[in-house]
C-alpha cells in the first residue's frame, strides 16, 4: 500500500479513529496526540500491510493499542474479574464518559468500539478478534453496568 | 438527566468536526521525512542533526516538540543527562521491550533498553496508587542469578516521580554485555523512609550509625530476565592510534580508541620510564568541527589492578556520526608521583610527611578504638568554567598500618564546612573513620599528586575508519 492509498483510507475512518482516541484519553488534546502516534506508526508499517481489506481493523488495533499504552502508564487498569459486586452503583455514579473509561479493558474496548466510534457488532468482533458471541455478552454486560438502553442488534 | 440523554450528548460532542484531526496523515509524512532527513549521512544534513541534538539537550521547549518521535517521546526527555543516550534516540538505537510484575501495590515495567557491546541503560516505570515516593534499589545477576563479572551500575536519576520514566545502565568495563541477565529491583517506600530518618547529627555517633548499616525494608521486589538483541550487543568498533604524547614531561601511549553507541574508550599505556602514574585526563575528541566532551556522569575512567593508574577514559560518543578524521586535544592530567603510592600520616602528631599538591591534613583524632581523619583540598573547576566547582577524592578506599596489613574506608563524607571547621571559599572537607585502629600512624593512599594543565593543548589526529 503505497502512501497516497493509506492516506485515503484513514481520512475514510479518521472520524471513527478521533472518536476512539477521544473516548479512550478523555480530552481531545490527548486524544490527537494519540491518533497522530497511531498513524505515524501505521504510516511507516504499511507497505507490511498484506491484506489491504483489513485495513480499517488494522489501523483501529493501532489507535486502540497507542492508547491503551498511554493510559497504562497513568493508572492501574481494572481487569474483568475484579468488578465488584456493588460496581453498577459505582459507575452509574460517575459521568458517562469517565464511567467508560473506568470500565474493564475488556468492556471498555468494546462499548468504545460499538457505541461511540460506531462499528457493527460484527466489525468490533473482528478488531478486537473475538468470536460475535463473544462480543455480544460483553456488550450487554458494558450496557448494563452503564445502565444504557442502547440498540444491541446493528 | 438519565444515562440516554448524556449519551446523546457525549455524542454531539464527538460528532463536531476537530480541526486538527483533519492534519493527522500530513504530520505523519511530514514526522516520516524529517526521519529520513535525519539519518541521511549527508554533510548538510548531519550539521542540521547536530543542532537538532544540541537543541532537545538544551532546551526543554525543543525536546517536548521533539517527543513525536514514535514511541520515544518519554524517552527524549529521559536521556538528556547524556549526548551519547540522546543521539541513540534520535537515531532510533533503542531495543523496546515490555516486560511488566506487579508485587503488592507496586507495579513496575521495563520498556527500553539502549544497549551495545559494553554497555545497558535499562528504562523502567514504576506505578503506585498507595505510595507517593518511591526508591528502587537496583541489582544485576547472570541469568541463573549467580554473580555477573567485571560489571558496575548506576541509577541516572533520583526522586524519579511515580509513574514517570526511569533508568539505570551497567557497565561492562572488561568484558561484554551478555545475551541475557536478571535485574533485581528492590524498591522502598521513600516517602515513609523521608518521615521516619532523623536528620544527620553532626556528632562523632554518625559514625557508627554508617557503620552498623542494615538493609531497609523493602515494599516489593522485581525479577526480569532481559534478553538483548544480539543485533545490539554487537554495536561497537576499534579504531587504533598507537601514538606516544608527551604530557608534562611524562610520556603516555595513546593505544586506541573504542566507539560505543552509548559511549566512547580512550584506551592509554604507561611508559616504563615515568615517574608519574597517569590517574586522570581531560581531552575532547573534534570531529568534523563537532566537540564530544569526557563524560561527567556515572563511570570517567577505569583502571587496571596491576598499577594505580587509569588507563580507559570515557568521552561521549561519536558513533552516530561520520567524520573522515578524529581529532584527540587533551587539556590536562593528573599524576600520582610513582613515589607517592602511600604516604605516612604521624596520627598522634597530627603531621604527615607529604600532600597531594593543595591538600591539608585538618584533623587527626582518636576516639576510643577509632580514629577520625580530615583532610581538605581546593575544589577544581573544570573544562576552564570559573563558575563550576566539584569535590574530587582525595585518598583512596584503602590504608596500611606499618607492617603492611591493607585496611579498608567503608565510608565518608565531603563537605565545604566539615564538623567544627571554617568555611573556606573555593575550599572542600573530606572526613572518614579508621576503624580498630590502635596505631599511632597510617600509611593513606593518596588519589593524586599533583594536576598539570597544558600550555597549549596536545592534539592527535586519527583516522576514523
Amino acid at each position: 500500500m503505497d502512501t497516497e492509498e493509506f492516506a485515503a483510507k484513514v481520512e475514510g475512518i479518521r472520524g471513527k479513529l478521533y472518536k476512539t482516541a477521544y473516548i479512550y484519553m478523555g480530552s481531545e488534546h490527548a486524544a490527537l496526540d494519540a491518533l497522530d502516534e497511531a498513524v505515524y506508526r501505521a504510516l511507516r508499517a504499511c507497505k507490511k500491510l498484506r491484506q489491504p481489506e483489513f485495513f480499517d481493523t488494522w489501523m483501529t488495533r493501532i489507535v486502540i493499542n497507542e492508547c491503551c499504552n498511554e493510559l497504562r502508564h497513568r493508572k492501574k487498569q481494572l481487569s474483568l474479574d475484579e468488578i465488584p459486586e456493588e460496581a453498577a452503583e459505582r459507575f452509574d455514579a460517575l459521568p458517562l464518559k469517565e464511567a467508560v473509561r473506568s470500565l474493564p479493558r475488556e468492556l471498555r474496548d468494546l462499548v468504545i468500539l460499538r457505541y461511540f466510534a460506531g462499528y457493527t457488532l460484527r466489525e468490533t468482533a473482528e478488531i478486537l478478534d473475538i468470536p460475535p458471541g463473544t462480543a455480544a455478552t460483553r456488550q450487554r454486560r458494558a450496557l448494563s453496568l452503564l445502565r444504557l438502553e442502547l440498540d444491541t442488534f446493528s | 438527566m438519565d444515562r440516554n440523554e448524556e449519551y446523546k450528548l457525549l455524542m454531539g460532542e464527538l460528532d463536531a468536526p476537530c480541526s486538527r484531526a483533519e492534519g493527522t496523515v500530513d504530520r505523519a509524512r511530514a514526522r516520516l521525512r524529517r526521519r529520513r532527513m535525519l539519518t541521511r549521512p549527508a554533510a548538510a544534513v548531519l550539521a542540521l542533526f547536530v543542532c537538532f541534538t544540541a537543541l532537545v539537550n538544551l532546551s526543554e521547549p525543543v525536546a517536548e516538540a521533539c517527543s513525536g518521535i514514535p514511541g520515544l517521546r518519554e524517552l527524549a526527555q529521559a536521556v538528556t543527562f547524556s549526548r551519547s543516550l540522546s543521539d541513540a534516540v534520535d537515531n532510533e538505537y533503542v531495543q523496546p521491550i515490555e516486560l511488566t510484575q506487579t508485587d503488592g501495590d507496586i507495579t513496575a515495567t521495563v520498556e527500553y533498553l539502549i544497549v551495545d557491546q559494553k554497555q545497558v541503560t535499562v528504562f523502567f516505570r514504576l506505578e503506585s496508587e498507595v505510595y507517593e515516593c518511591l526508591t528502587v534499589d537496583p541489582e544485576f545477576r547472570n541469568a541463573e542469578s549467580g554473580h555477573l563479572e567485571s560489571c558496575s551500575y548506576h541509577l541516572n536519576d533520583y526522586d524519579v516521580p511515580i509513574g514517570e520514566l526511569q533508568s539505570v545502565t551497567i557497565d561492562f568495563v572488561y568484558g561484554d554485555v551478555p545475551d541475557t541477565m536478571r535485574m533485581y529491583l528492590k524498591v522502598r517506600d521513600a516517602g515513609s523512609w523521608y518521615a521516619t530518618e532523623s536528620a544527620p547529627e553532626a556528632s562523632s555517633n554518625r559514625w557508627d550509625e554508617d557503620r552498623d548499616y542494615t538493609e531497609p525494608q523493602y515494599a516489593a521486589r522485581f525479577d526480569f530476565l532481559l534478553e538483548f538483541d544480539p543485533w545490539f550487543t554487537q554495536q561497537g568498533r576499534h579504531i587504533e592510534v598507537n601514538q606516544t604524547v608527551e604530557l608534562d614531561g611524562q610520556e603516555i601511549i595513546i593505544r586506541d580508541i573504542e566507539v560505543y553507541p552509548s559511549h566512547l574508550r580512550l584506551n592509554v599505556e604507561d611508559v616504563e620510564s615515568n615517574t608519574a602514574w597517569l590517574k586522570g585526563l581531560e581531552f575532547r575528541i573534534e570531529a568534523d568541527g563537532k566537540v564530544f566532551d569526557t563524560v561527567k556522569n556515572g563511570i570517567t575512567a577505569t583502571g587496571i589492578v596491576d598499577t594505580p593508574m587509569m588507563t580507559s577514559y570515557r568521552a561521549d560518543s561519536t558513533f552516530f556520526y561520520e567524520a573522515e578524521e578524529l581529532k584527540i586535544v587533551i587539556t590536562a592530567a593528573t599524576w600520582l608521583d610513582k613515589d607517592m603510592e602511600k604516604i605516612r600520616v604521624d596520627l598522634a602528631g597530627g603531621t604527615a610527611e607529604v600532600m597531594p599538591e593543595g591538600a591539608e591534613l585538618v584533623k587527626a583524632e582518636r576516639q576510643g578504638e577509632r580514629w577520625i581523619v580530615a583532610v581538605g583540598a581546593a575544589m577544581r573547576n573544570w573544562d576552564g568554567d570559573e563558575t563550576v566547582h566539584n569535590f574530587h577524592q582525595i585518598f583512596l578506599g584503602n590504608y596500611f598500618d606499618a607492617e603492611g596489613n591493607e585496611y579498608h574506608i567503608n565510608t565518608w563524607s565531603s563537605n565545604i564546612t566539615g564538623v567544627g571547621y571554617d568555611e573556606r571559599p573555593g575550599f572542600f572537607y573530606e572526613e572518614f573513620p579508621l576503624y580498630d585502629y590502635p596505631y599511632d600512624e597510617v600509611w593513606l593512599s593518596p588519589a593524586y599528586s599533583h594536576y598539570w594543565v597544558a600550555e597549549e593543548p596536545v592534539e592527535i589526529t586519527i583516522s576514523n575508519k
